[in-house]
């Protein structure tokens, strides 16, 4: 009789324990492949943002941006950069960072100019912009430039070490955290917004150049581009899903509501995974 | 003293203009596998004097370099510049002009400081009309490690109009 009520006591923490368990492994399971979009012959998608719901990616190859729909028509196109990189987008500015000429450029509604950027770049690789800061992955000098109005902030310097980077290629600005892609350290670092060292993703899943990155409230995504897999972690760290199919050479990850864009730069196409309806 | 520094001048002048030179180099790279490391060597390689116009291409693994009209550029320092970006040089294609001369029964010519060897690989019906003085021509240097003492290999693959 003890027994049979001490069970019984027992029941609901049991219960909750196996809806807790069945929840997580549906959270590891959760994206799948939807379609691949096959972009004009010879472009090469190197990274991609959105402008009121409308698809822009960079083709650093063919010196231009181009704007597509979902089935990969071009609507427009913005010619003459040199090597545009990972593009940022916020509100409905389009950012691009020139790889070759070390500028920085914002096109709003089609007019075009340069933002000055307080520290000398050496190949900006990639930009990110929230509100009124805007984070640049400064590839040569292995650093992050963080700049909120007259303001500037360097975070990471030449290394392997925590904290150091290693030819950066990406970084978002999430909730004041600054993301960075280390893609030749094959990680991912967070820091504070004030340069502090967070946290270091990605080390003993054998990423080999980690070149893109995007996140959510619940899931960053990083491109695993030598091994052709998109990784997904939450954000402790923890891997909850590889993606592979139909990905070839992934340089960038976007996420747009229960979408995630990929692309695949030798491969001319952009990959779509979307979250399984439980 | 007026005429002597005239004729000087022009004396100089002529000497610079017939001297060789590098026009044009297609050059193969090895182990450019991501978009910085090709857009990479494109940023060192314009950073270079004599350099006109350059284009790296991934797809492809090669730099286009036009080189300008007056420059001091050999095949030597583009493959080192090539070698100091982390990446192997390979085959190149050229365009170039300079002295056409005949040596010990070896065609040569030079340009800037380097001497190119006319291989056998060469088309006879090209090397039976060969003469000796100024050419411009397009040629092949297969081996990228030639280049001792500022000596190539080349295989003429086209003579061209001056």
């Amino acid at each position: 009789m003890r027994s049979l009520t001490h069970f019984m006591k027992q029941t609901p923490a049991l219960l909750l324990f196996i809806l807790l368990i069945i929840g997580c492994s549906d959270n590891k399971q959760q994206w799948t492949f939807e379609q691949q979009i096959k972009l004009p012959a010879k472009s090469r998608p190197l990274s991609m943002a959105l402008i009121d719901d409308e698809l822009w990616f960079s083709d650093p190859q063919n010196y231009r941006l181009l704007k597509i729909n979902r089935k990969g028509n071009v609507l427009d196109s913005i010619s003459g950069l040199k090597r545009p990189m990972n593009i940022g987008s916020y509100q409905d500015q389009l950012y691009v960072p020139e790889f070759l000429t070390d500028r920085i450029w914002k096109f709003d509604k089609g007019n075009k100019e340069q933002i000055s950027i307080h520290k000398k770049l050496k190949a900006p690789a990639g930009i990110t912009v929230q509100k009124d800061s805007l984070a640049i992955a400064d590839f040569y000098n292995h650093r992050i430039v963080l700049q909120s109005g007259d303001q500037t902030k360097i975070i990471g310097s030449k290394g392997h070490k925590e904290a150091q980077l290693y030819y950066p290629i990406d970084v978002k600005i999430h909730k004041g955290k600054i993301y960075v892609a280390d893609a030749y350290n094959n990680r991912i670092q967070v820091f504070k917004s004030n340069g502090k060292f967070l946290q270091t993703i990605g080390i003993g899943d054998s990423l080999k150049v980690a070149s893109g990155i995007d996140l959510t409230n619940n899931i960053i995504a990083v491109t695993d581009q030598e091994h052709n897999r998109v990784m997904l972690y939450n954000h402790k760290g923890t891997l909850l899903q590889k993606l592979t199919e139909n990905i070839t050479y992934p340089t960038d990850v976007m996420f747009t509501n229960d979408t995630l864009y990929i692309a695949n730069f030798k491969d001319n196409a952009l990959t779509v995974y979307t979250k399984k309806q439980q | 003293m007026k005429k002597l520094s005239i004729i000087l001048f022009l004396t100089s002048f002529m000497i610079l203009s017939a001297r060789g030179q590098l026009i044009k180099v297609e050059q193969v790279i090895y182990g450019m596998d991501c978009a910085p490391c090709a857009y990479g060597m494109e940023r060192s390689f314009t950073k270079m004097d004599g350099i006109d116009e350059v284009k790296v291409s991934l797809n492809e693994g090669k730099a286009y370099l036009n080189l300008t009209k007056k420059h001091q550029l050999t095949l030597l320092d583009i493959q080192k510049q090539v070698k100091d970006g982390g990446f192997s040089p390979k085959q190149a294609e050229v365009i170039l002009k300079g002295e056409l001369v005949k040596a010990n029964n070896q065609w040569r010519v030079k340009a800037n400081d380097e001497t190119f060897l006319i291989t056998k690989a060469t088309d006879s019906g090209i090397t039976s009309g060969l003469k000796p003085g100024n050419i411009k021509l397009k040629g092949i240097i297969k081996n990228a490690s030639g280049g001792v003492d500022n000596t190539w290999k080349l295989e003429i693959k086209e003579i061209l109009n001056p």
